[in-house]
């Protein structure tokens, strides 16, 4: 009971404190927008150019022309070659969820660009358990103040838990999908008994990678709070905690992911198509950014939750405490302090 | 001119024939042993086949151990002016006895080092297969009856010399067969079913057996033509008729070329299907226990009705309708544009997951193929329908060498399979498919272009110079053999439609299948019957697309437009950047909302167009109409100076941006 009351409660503050820090939305946002731009004005520019003065353009510019995306395809290089219509749309996390499942990798095209991306996420992460755990606005300067402190801890946590992620997503997954799936449906010959088994394998495939990934959150958190300098003391931590509020952690995951799902749903049914014009270019970017944002908001409320379990769990409940105020360093500010306390002012 | 008026009004007799009154009765004895069947041919059919390989086959299969065992009496005649002392046989099950086979040789060339190629390799000796023969002995037509000719047989090779490719086997004859003889042979074999690979084999409870009995070449005047089974190539062989005995255990569905004609239990548990079809030269069949079975009819007021049989996978039985409605799409098509189907019954098959035996065609039986999640607004089912029932016609009645002309079948039906398409299942849109494959993706505002999806542009764009259509298909480059199969042919026949028009094109097609049911056509025929039902000599398109490898490709290479005073003067530069020429339209559309359209031969490299209008010129194009669909950039086609191409590359960097940010964000979650 306890566990299901310190998760609900958990959900509940972990949320509002998201909700109540939309500068610091907008912040990740726009810094996973920057990181992202590189990319997507090579792209626009590889596009461009193909097309140059041609008359497809126009029917580009309204919508799929089937015909110049197979020759695009057949000339584009580097990141443009990753263009597909899997862009289109709800398609778009769709294909990138099936691909991280299916065949978990980055084009070779766009290592760069993700890696910066994910080099950006390394760094805000320490501001950003800091800022939610405390539950109010600590200024930018203390914001990056914390994420300075943590980046190179949480570097040393990634290429730890990157190990880890890297046999799950590499051997393990070679183990499950190209040796015991395929053993599994050698002799089907129905294709729903197929998709079962591997809906299985995903599952069977996804536990490790999850129970990897909580721990790893759960060890961000607790070196944020408690200001731990080792990783590995912090992964220790991180999993005596999951471990001991398994119930719990269980709970708050499940919801978050919930969370996700309805947001996809939703998503599912307003994305918009492949038709062009300028209004719908504008439809297409709000409404595609509103899904980013909604994927930015539901990952720093995974964490966010998570810093409101792990205080509520181990009373860590003063680190969300205003810190007190400090009196500003100048002459004149020291003889209002005088006057206040000597009752003494000065000769005018 | 009368030639060309009688040879019309065949053809339009072959369309406009009535069922009932000019239908006749078709009997003939063809060998001994083979029970008569009434067939109602159209009466612009010959009266049968050349029927001059016929086959009375008993096989059992025996699916504890996964083989069968055959015997059959093959009664041939020799329909050529010269004699000949062997029959030559295909075994093309052995192409799959070891890796040291051609077609192993080719397909591990093309595919070795794939995930495919890996797991083939690894199966055990039990999933490979194999087709000895154990006894031949000629019954009749030679000096001595019953002579053993089991110690003149030998595997030959006659297209690469590889002697450790048996899938084609000669057997010395002890007296020569003269021109009109005819000779009967007895051939014992046993024959292990491989797991599934290139269209047959065994998955799980489900068999689907095609080229799994000896079979013989065709002999031509030049000699037998018996080709190894290569990677790119189907079958060749001569028309006959299958009386066939099927053993198999009790229970079990049994689909086939041909009628079912008897059911007998046999001892042991088991059932003996006899199907019987005439006038076909091939015979495939179809078992397992756990099929559904479903039938219809199709009926047309000038077309011969067909009875529908399918056999169906449980997990596809609410798809049953859709295969039914292809099918008859097909028939109706094909028949009001070619010529009729005449043999009143058709088989089709809806293959396991997992069978390789999808998408091909037999006599009088081709499979389908679906998917457990098939959403109606794709064609799945019904592409694959549509083209395999439309090789009842291109392949079944009009028999041509697919070793040697493939694109005789696979290019006349994917072109017209295109057109059922776009005809019947209209609009039908875009997919994709995720999670292993199983979870279907439809773009329900990005529809499906005949020209592109339908006749495969992507595939020929690629492959365009890798060969000269004209060299025999079993020497293509194995890799981009298709695509010079399929869809080259399909995109030439697509632009000779656009240039003569569709009814001109009908009109050589169906005249080519008037004279070619039931016979072995060569490419000249085909050629000669599109010269004359177009009214023109096309030779020179012909030797473009089939006789070389160039490629065809025209472009605006430049277009300015300056007032001079009261008037713009316009020029455009047209070229010529392929090898290939066509003439094309050149067309400049002016800023008043008029155009200016030449005609240009296509023949220099290039061209300066010019015009001198009230309006300045705003955007010039070759080949407006898209007739010349073999054009590999239709990017450089056109010129605007009002270009929307920063317009258009912000839509779709817009969308990639999203798409790439959510990338971002997947993996973002685990750091």
């Amino acid at each position: 009971m306890r566990s299901t009351s310190d998760a609900t409660g958990a959900f509940g503050t972990g949320w509002r404190r998201v909700l109540s820090a939309p500068r610091l939305v907008a912040g990740v946002w726009l810094a996973t927008v920057l990181a992202a731009l590189p990319a997507a004005l090579a792209v626009k520019s590889a596009i461009a150019t193909d097309l140059g003065a041609s008359l497809v353009a126009s029917r580009v510019a309204a919508g799929v022309d089937t015909g110049w995306w197979q020759e695009f395809q057949a000339r584009a290089q580097a990141e443009a070659a990753t263009l597909s219509s899997t862009v289109i749309g709800a398609a778009a996390p769709v294909a990138n969820w099936s691909q991280f499942v299916d065949a978990p990798g980055v084009p070779p095209a766009l290592c760069v660009a993700v890696a910066v991306g994910l080099g950006v996420w390394v760094f805000l992460s320490g501001g950003l358990i800091d800022r939610l755990a405390r539950g109010r606005p600590i200024g930018t300067r203390a914001f990056f103040g914390a994420c300075g402190v943590f980046f190179f801890r949480f570097l040393r946590l990634t290429v730890i838990v990157g190990a880890a992620y890297w046999l799950i997503a590499s051997p393990f997954h070679r183990l499950l999908f190209d040796g015991v799936y395929r053993w599994l449906i050698r002799d089907l010959s129905s294709e729903r008994a197929a998709f079962v088994w591997r809906v299985i394998c995903y599952a069977i495939w996804l536990a490790p990678l999850v129970v990897v990934n909580v721990i790893a959150d759960y060890a961000k958190v607790r070196a944020v709070i408690e200001d731990r300098r080792s990783m590995l003391g912090a992964l220790a931590a991180g999993t005596r905690f999951v471990r001991r509020h398994r119930i719990a952690v269980s709970a708050l995951y499940l919801a978050n992911a919930l969370v996700l799902a309805v947001a996809f749903a939703v998503y599912l049914l307003v994305a918009p198509g492949s038709h062009g014009g300028d209004w719908r270019l504008l439809a297409v970017l709000a409404i595609g950014q509103a899904w980013i944002l909604m994927r930015i908001v539901t990952r720093l409320a995974f964490l966010s939750t998570s810093a409101a379990l792990v205080q509520r769990s181990l009373a860590h409940a003063e680190y969300a405490a205003p810190p007190p105020p400090v009196w500003p360093d100048s002459p004149a500010a020291e003889a209002i302090e005088n006057a206040a306390r000597f009752g003494v002012y000065p000769r005018v | 001119m009368r030639h060309l008026g009688l040879a019309f009004v065949a053809a339009a007799l072959a369309v406009a024939a009535p069922i009932g009154g000019a239908a006749q009765q078709r009997t003939a004895q063809i060998a001994p042993n083979v029970t008569r069947q009434m067939s109602t041919y159209p009466a612009s059919f010959p009266e049968h086949s050349p029927r001059n390989a016929n086959y009375s086959i008993d096989v059992e299969l025996d699916p504890s151990t996964k083989t069968m065992t055959g015997r059959e009496v093959v009664t041939w005649r020799n329909i050529t002016s010269k004699p000949t002392s062997e029959l030559q046989f295909h075994t093309y099950w052995n192409a799959w006895r070891n890796t040291r086979s051609t077609f192993m040789r080719e397909w591990l060339r093309v595919s070795g080092g794939t995930p495919e190629a890996a797991e083939v390799l690894s199966r055990p000796p039990s999933d490979w297969s194999s087709l000895d023969v154990t006894a031949i002995r000629l019954l009749s037509g030679g000096a001595t009856a019953m002579t053993d000719l089991m110690p003149a047989a030998r595997y030959v090779a006659p297209d690469d010399g590889n002697v450790e490719d048996r899938t084609v086997l000669a057997v010395n004859l002890p007296q020569a067969v003269a021109p009109g003889a005819t000779v009967a042979v007895e051939v014992a074999w046993t024959a292990h079913v491989p797991r599934t690979f290139r269209r047959t084999g065994v998955i799980g409870n489900y068999y689907f057996l095609s080229q799994w009995f000896p079979k013989l070449g065709v002999l031509e005047e030049s000699g037998w033509n018996t080709h190894q089974f290569h990677m790119t190539t189907e079958f060749f062989s001569d028309y006959g008729v299958y009386d066939v005995r099927l053993t198999v255990p009790k229970g079990w569905v049994v689909g086939a070329t041909g009628v079912e004609r008897s059911t007998t239990d046999a001892p042991g548990g088991k059932t003996v299907h006899q199907f019987v079809q005439e006038d076909v030269h091939d015979f495939a069949w179809t078992t397992g226990p756990d099929l559904l079975v479903k039938t219809a009819r199709f009926q047309h007021p000038r077309l011969p009705a067909v009875d529908l049989r399918l056999i169906l996978q449980p997990e596809h039985a609410d798809q049953a309708e859709r295969y039914f409605l292809a099918t008859k799409a097909t028939l109706r098509s094909y028949g009001e544009w070619f010529g009729p189907y005449p043999y009143g019954h058709l088989t089709i098959v809806d293959p396991a997951w997992q069978s390789a035996a999808g998408g091909m065609e037999y006599p009088t039986l081709f499979t389908g193929g679906s998917r457990w999640l098939a959403p109606a607004t794709t064609v799945t089912p019904e592409g694959v329908t549509v083209h395999e029932c439309g090789h009842q016609f291109w392949f079944g009645l009009v028999g041509n060498n697919e070793f040697e002309h493939a694109w005789m079948d696979e290019g006349l039906n994917t072109y017209a399979t295109g057109r059922v398409i776009e005809e019947s299942f209209s609009p039908n849109f875009q997919s994709t498919e995720f999670f292993g494959g199983f979870i279907p993706w439809v773009f329900h505002d990005v529809p499906a272009v005949r020209e592109i999806d339908g006749d495969r542009l992507a595939g020929y764009r690629v492959a365009a110079r890798s060969d000269v259509p004209s060299t025999p298909s079993w020497r293509y480059n194995p890799a981009t053999g298709r695509a010079m199969t399929y869809n080259k042919t399909a995109l030439w026949l697509h632009t000779l439609e656009r240039y003569l028009g569709w009814r001109r094109l009908q009109r050589g097609m169906s005249l080519f299948f008037a004279r070619s049911v039931f016979k072995h056509p060569q490419p000249e025929d085909f050629f000669a019957a599109i010269n004359e039902g177009a009214g023109r000599d096309m030779t020179w398109y012909f030797d473009q697309v089939y006789r070389s490898s160039n490629m065809f490709d025209y472009a605006v290479g430049g277009l300015t437009s300056r007032m001079d005073g009261p008037t713009a003067h316009t020029e455009v530069t047209a070229q010529r950047l392929g090898e290939a020429v066509f003439p094309v339209d050149v067309e400049v559309t002016f800023a008043d909302g008029s155009k200016a359209r030449e005609r240009w031969d296509g023949r220099e490299r290039w061209k300066l167009f010019a015009w001198d209008r009230p309006a300045a010129a705003v955007s010039a194009e070759v080949d407006p109409d898209r007739v010349l669909l073999l054009d590999v950039n239709r990017t450089n086609n056109s010129r605007t100076l009002a270009p929307q191409a920063t317009k258009a590359a912000r839509q779709w960097a817009g969308r990639w941006l999203v798409w790439f940010q959510d990338l971002v964000m997947t993996y973002a979650f685990y750091v």
